[in-house]
């Protein structure tokens, strides 16, 4: 067998494998004699099938088989031979065979890039802060105030910011270039609130119950109902009724009503949660500066197979929101920078694979155990089933490969000058 | 017809194996062979088969009868497209 290896980029490859036509030949033999031994044709007996009556029925796509498994194997053992860790499957083109010449193939296939990391140790991060203010604490708390708010009907003053109005409008706009009419019955506006165009608060605004309000805008083309993005619109509106915002105080009853004992209770929960988001904040950062930093002083080409592995869940994310939003065609923008999130995430993945085999970290039973438990849905299912179904599906490998990056994360955050 | 038993037949004793209408005789068989196949046929013999008694649920049936001819050769002469069947 004779093999040429050549590199087309950093991170593909080419083989050229060229093998005597006995090789073929051998492999053809051993398969017409398996055939010849478990083939089914009317009108014999199992394994009492001639030789020629296969040839004639099957000969093209036995052969056919025999290159394809000679191919296969050959490629096995040309990687092994010259050391190649492929990452995506080889593509064969270009395949010959003559029973002169023998067997020639080219093959293409793709390779972690071979890079080589100057320092990950003690890199440089910035602080994030982790310490929750009383502020924050307040913030949270007026929040929940805001949501358990309840709404007053008033009668004789005008409605000011923050009430809610019950209105009944008709509406006139344009569509397909033809100017239609609709009518909406007690709808609720809350003036002020970020949704509400702000043409139609300053109408508002003031009006007494029953008073009518007429307004005239035009929606942003970037608005989120896609019916009426860049649409003319007129609205009458007639105000039904006018509500005031009431805050419940925070009192024994309010804490109680939002399942806690005392408001020392509430505060500390709060406190804790802000603490842990603030946490899981600070980690993101650090794991981005960090990888920043790597993929800035490890300069490198990820596989093209990576990036799309990456690339095709965003795409499809993004357009079902587009869906959603009635968007049709994603745009040149939105496209290049999920290519770019793609090509980091690409990035990350072979620097910590790499920083996994220079630092020799492995998943052990015990660890991979413990990581499924914390998912509710693998505890529902038990340990074992859940590794079956991941095999099955084939993502067990990658998901491993992904905690093993997530404890190499672990330990290049723990050689920053923080971790330190 | 190509079968162990028809191929067993054709290796051994040149006798090459046809199904056929069943209202053939004999010397029509022997007719066409030799014309289709130019060929020269010693003797025919001739099975008629009866279709195997079939049942698809409730109903009772039977496949169609059949008729098999036996065609000995003259020593020599073979019939291509029997070959490498």
């Amino acid at each position: 067998m004779d093999i040429k290896v050549k590199e087309i980029s950093q991170c593909r490859r080419e083989l050229e494998i060229s093998m005597p036509p006995d090789v073929v030949k051998a492999k053809t033999t051993e398969l017409y004699d398996r055939y010849q031994k478990n083939l089914r044709i009317d009108g014999f007996r199992r394994g009492k099938v001639p030789l020629d009556v296969i040839k004639s029925k099957y000969g093209k796509a036995i052969e056919q088989e025999a290159i394809d498994f000679t191919i296969s194997e050959a490629f096995k053992n040309a990687i092994k031979e010259k050391g190649l860790n492929p990452i995506t499957q080889g593509i064969a083109e270009d395949t010959k065979f003559s029973v002169e010449t023998g067997l020639s193939v080219k093959i293409t296939f793709e390779v972690a890039p071979d890079i080589k990391i100057k320092n990950y140790k003690g890199i440089e991060i910035k602080p994030y802060p982790t310490e929750v203010s009383e502020k924050e604490i307040e913030s949270v708390l007026l929040k929940i105030q805001d949501s358990k708010a309840i709404y007053i009907p008033v009668f004789t003053r005008r409605a000011r910011i923050d009430d809610m109005l019950i209105v009944d409008y008709d509406i006139l706009h344009e569509e397909r270039g033809i100017i239609r009419k609709d009518k909406a019955h007690s709808y609720t506006i809350i003036l002020g609130a970020p949704e509400v165009p702000e043409e139609v608060t300053k109408s508002l605004i003031n009006s007494l119950v029953d008073d009518r309000k007429k307004v005239s805008l035009r929606y942003p083309t970037d608005y989120k109902d896609a019916n009426l993005r860049g649409q003319s619109v007129e609205y009458e509106f007639v105000v039904r009724e006018i509500k005031e915002k009431q805050l419940p105080p925070i009192d024994d009853e309010f804490v109680k009503g939002v399942g806690f004992k005392s408001l020392v209770d509430l505060k500390s929960n709060v406190e804790q949660e802000l603490k842990k988001e603030k946490h899981k904040e600070s980690n993101i950062k650090a794991e981005t500066q960090i990888l920043n930093s790597l993929i800035q002083d490890t300069p490198f080409e990820p596989p093209s197979s990576i990036v799309a592995s990456y690339l095709q869940p965003l795409l499809k994310q993004v357009e079902k929101e587009m869906k959603k939003d009635g968007t049709k065609e994603m745009d040149a923008e939105t496209k290049k920078a999920l290519e770019e999130i793609a090509i980091w995430r690409a990035k990350r993945e072979i620097l910590l694979d790499k920083i996994c085999e220079i630092e020799k970290i492995e998943m052990t039973e015990p660890e991979i155990k413990s990581k499924f438990m914390e998912v509710d849905e693998y505890r529902q299912k038990g340990y074992e089933k859940v590794v079956k179904s991941l095999k099955e599906k084939g993502t067990y490998d990658w998901l491993i490969g992904e905690l093993k990056r997530e404890k190499a994360m672990d330990l290049l955050i723990s050689y920053t000058n923080k971790g330190v | 017809m190509v079968t162990e038993k028809a191929l067993k037949l054709k290796t051994d004793k040149n006798k090459y194996t046809f199904r056929v209408a069943t209202g053939t005789n004999k010397i029509e068989i022997k007719r066409a062979v030799e014309e289709l196949f130019k060929v020269r046929v010693l003797r025919v013999a001739t099975q008629c088969r009866s279709g195997k008694p079939k049942r698809v649920g409730r109903f009772e049936g039977r496949r169609a009868e059949w008729k098999k001819a036996i065609c000995t050769l003259r020593q020599g002469d073979k019939i291509e497209i029997f070959e490498g069947v």
